[in-house]
């Protein structure tokens, strides 16, 4: 192919690319949307989804490619090269739409506390500007994913307009769940989701068919192909298994173009007046620093050595147990209720807060396993099989960790992709802040599953990977310790930007999908202003 | 599939089903028909199912494997070795690792006909949108 030009090249084509593509494709500027995956379309994840031994593992019905792989599970790919003392084991999909095919659909807005972390709490870094300034981003972004949400409960995050939808009706054991915890000192309020209670832009209304992960089979619930074909629709281009592997820079530093292979390694430059990098938070990182040349030995936009660094992710503990009455998770969608009375307080200088969600997962395919593990058939088996899928109830955490240089994102110098392109490797570990805060979350699974007269609980300590990447391009006021400015412009170079949790400063304790797509608003706004 | 019907006690199998799950557990161990022959004739000579497991004792562990091997084939729709899970961790990537399994059924496992009294089969939608607000009934019958 020979050389294609824009006005802005977006790469990536999840949730932040798709936001900020449709926003400046209606703005009238030429776009072109570089994504490295292929087009999915849902029914077939579905078909593979039921079809697949593996169905604990979100990864399985999305098939890594040879030539833009991502990390699977089961079995493992290797793809991420873990160095680190705690594995960073990251999910994320490769594909038009990016990773919000599967999630919980979570679309909480951060507090305003958690823009000012070093200025509260002495720990951690502040945001370059306070809450208020992305609160009107947040609204477009609730909009635009189709958030239904709490209007009579106040979560902490001042809103200036109610939510697009009201709240879904919370399940039966939600319910009970919020009733007894609310009686004993807890805070448990419904989750603001990007899942459907009326239909909304085109798609239907949650029917509760228990899948939000691995895959909604009704689109009921946002994904981020939504913003990707309204792009195209607004005139956007989009040219999918399209792997970016080299960004050049020209006169100036500023950006000239961004090289990309096609699955069989046919390479094509793409120039133009700006580029958004929103192809992750390890994929960019990754990017960035192989881009190195003799005037940017570093990597691009990395004279702060910070591109890769300050990797975080909200490191969760877990526990299991059987409640003392039947309340049936698996009614309805996978995830409604959150504890969230541990977000915020002066403990924050101590040690990290958090918020804990209850799973409404249906129990069934893992009770039944373990019940026929222990060899139980017959009569027993069915009794067995009701009572602990009625019974099974199981609360995960997110908690904060805070942006630390030594956690970081490398490009491998060992293991290479069909096209040639290094594979991601990752120096990750927990510290005393986290490891603080999961005591204490660990001591509240225990008072939680009493109170809930809980039996046979199992904790599980281990860090798990939550899967919400951010901190590698990390935004701050001082280029000497960031990669961009308070508007996503990488400080080297003047029409270069960053589309993704990759720039938030801090990870506060809730899912960052909204905050990416406020985040992208506002790039957009700014970018349409600058054109 | 008469033992399947004794060992799951249900009656309407879908004998298509059974065809299919039979032919996997032959194709997994060649000698699954004979060890299958040696539990038939306990189950002819009316051995109750709760203690069918305790009278194969005796025998090797293609034999005594039997029962589970049909039930887990039957309730989870699957066949072959699964790597025991750690705890119920929903939103962690999966520490479920299971490349030898084949799976035969999804929908019609009888896992979910256990409780499809209350539970949808996930990823298929079962009743009104809203319906999981009521009160669900009880797990005992």
């Amino acid at each position: 192919m020979s050389d294609t030009s824009a006005d802005v090249v977006v790469v990536g084509s999840g949730v932040a690319g798709g936001i900020v593509a449709h926003e400046l494709a209606k703005a009238g500027a030429s776009v072109l949307i570089l994504e490295a995956g292929p087009w999915l379309s849902r029914w077939r994840v579905v078909e593979r989804f039921r079809n697949s031994p593996s169905k604990a593992d979100y990864m399985a019905p999305y098939l890594s490619q040879p030539y833009a792989p991502h990390p699977e599970y089961a079995p493992p790919n290797g793809y991420l090269i873990e160095k680190g003392n705690v594995d960073y084991a990251a999910q994320y999909i490769r594909a038009v739409g990016g990773t919000t095919w599967h999630w919980a659909a979570a679309c909480w807005r951060l507090l305003p506390s958690d823009f000012r972390l070093r200025s509260l709490f002495d720990v951690g870094r502040d945001w370059p500007f306070a809450y208020d300034a992305l609160e009107s981003y947040y609204l477009r972004a609730e909009a635009d994913l189709g958030v239904s949400g709490p209007d009579d409960v106040d979560l902490g995050s001042p809103r200036s307009a109610p939510y697009p939808m009201k709240q879904i009706p919370l399940s039966w054991m939600d319910q009970r769940f919020a009733e007894v915890l609310n009686g004993n000192g807890f805070s448990v309020v419904p989750e603001p989701v990007a899942r459907n209670s009326r239909p909304y832009d085109g798609r239907p209304t949650c029917c509760g068919n228990n899948n939000c992960m691995p895959i909604c089979p009704i689109a009921a619930q946002y994904s981020g192909e939504v913003h990707a074909v309204k792009a195209m629709r607004a005139g956007a281009r989009l040219i999918a298994s399209a792997v970016v592997y080299r960004i050049e820079a020209g006169e100036g530093g500023r950006i000239a173009a961004v090289h990309y292979k096609d699955p069989n390694g046919a390479s094509s430059r793409v120039t133009g007046t700006t580029f958004v990098l929103a192809a992750n938070g390890i994929e960019t990182p990754k990017l960035m620093l192989i881009s190195a040349d003799d005037r940017f030995p570093r990597g691009i936009a990395n004279s702060s050595d910070m591109v890769g660094r300050n990797l975080m992710d909200h490191p969760g503990t877990g526990v299991t147990f059987l409640a003392g009455e039947d309340l049936w998770p698996g009614r309805g969608p996978i995830e409604m209720t959150s504890v969230v009375n541990f977000r915020d307080g002066t403990f924050r200088a101590e040690y990290a807060a958090k918020k804990l969600h209850l799973s409404n997962s249906a129990a069934v395919r893992k009770v039944t396993q373990d019940i026929l593990s222990r060899g139980v058939i017959g009569p027993e088996l069915e009794r067995e099989i009701r009572l602990r899928s009625a019974r099974t109830l199981s609360i995960n955490s997110f908690h904060e960790i805070l942006p630390l240089p030594e956690n970081r994102v490398l490009p491998s110098s060992e293991r290479r992709d069909a096209l040639g392109i290094p594979y991601p490797e990752i120096h990750y570990d927990v510290d005393e802040y986290v490891q603080r805060s999961a005591a204490h979350t660990h001591e509240t699974y225990a008072q939680i599953a009493d109170l809930m007269g809980g039996t046979e609980v199992e904790f599980d300590d281990a860090f798990a990977p939550n899967n919400h990447i951010m901190g590698t391009t990390i935004m701050g006021e001082d280029p000497v310790n960031s990669v961009v400015d308070g508007d996503c412009r990488t400080y080297d170079h003047d029409n270069l930007f960053v589309a993704s949790s990759s720039v938030m400063p801090t990870a506060g304790s809730v899912n960052c999908t909204l905050t990416i797509a406020a985040l992208a608003h506002r790039l957009a706004d700014r970018l349409r202003k600058r054109a | 599939m008469m033992v399947s019907q004794y060992i799951t006690g249900h009656q309407d199998l879908d004998r298509t089903l059974g065809q299919r799950l039979l032919s996997a557990l032959v194709r997994r161990d060649g000698g699954f028909p004979q060890a299958l022959q040696t539990v038939n004739l306990r189950v002819q000579a009316g051995v109750p199912p709760e203690r069918l497991q305790s009278t194969l004792g005796a025998e090797g562990d293609a034999v005594r494997e039997v029962p589970v091997q049909i039930a887990t084939a039957w309730y989870l729709g699957e066949v072959g070795e699964r790597r025991p899970q750690g705890a119920g961790r929903e939103d962690r990537a999966a520490n479920e690792s299971s490349p030898g399994v084949e799976v035969v059924a999804y929908e019609k496992a009888l896992m979910f006909a256990a409780v499809a009294d209350v539970l949808t089969v996930p990823s298929y939608c079962r009743d009104l949108p809203g319906y999981w607000a009521t009160p669900p009934g009880a797990s005992g019958t």
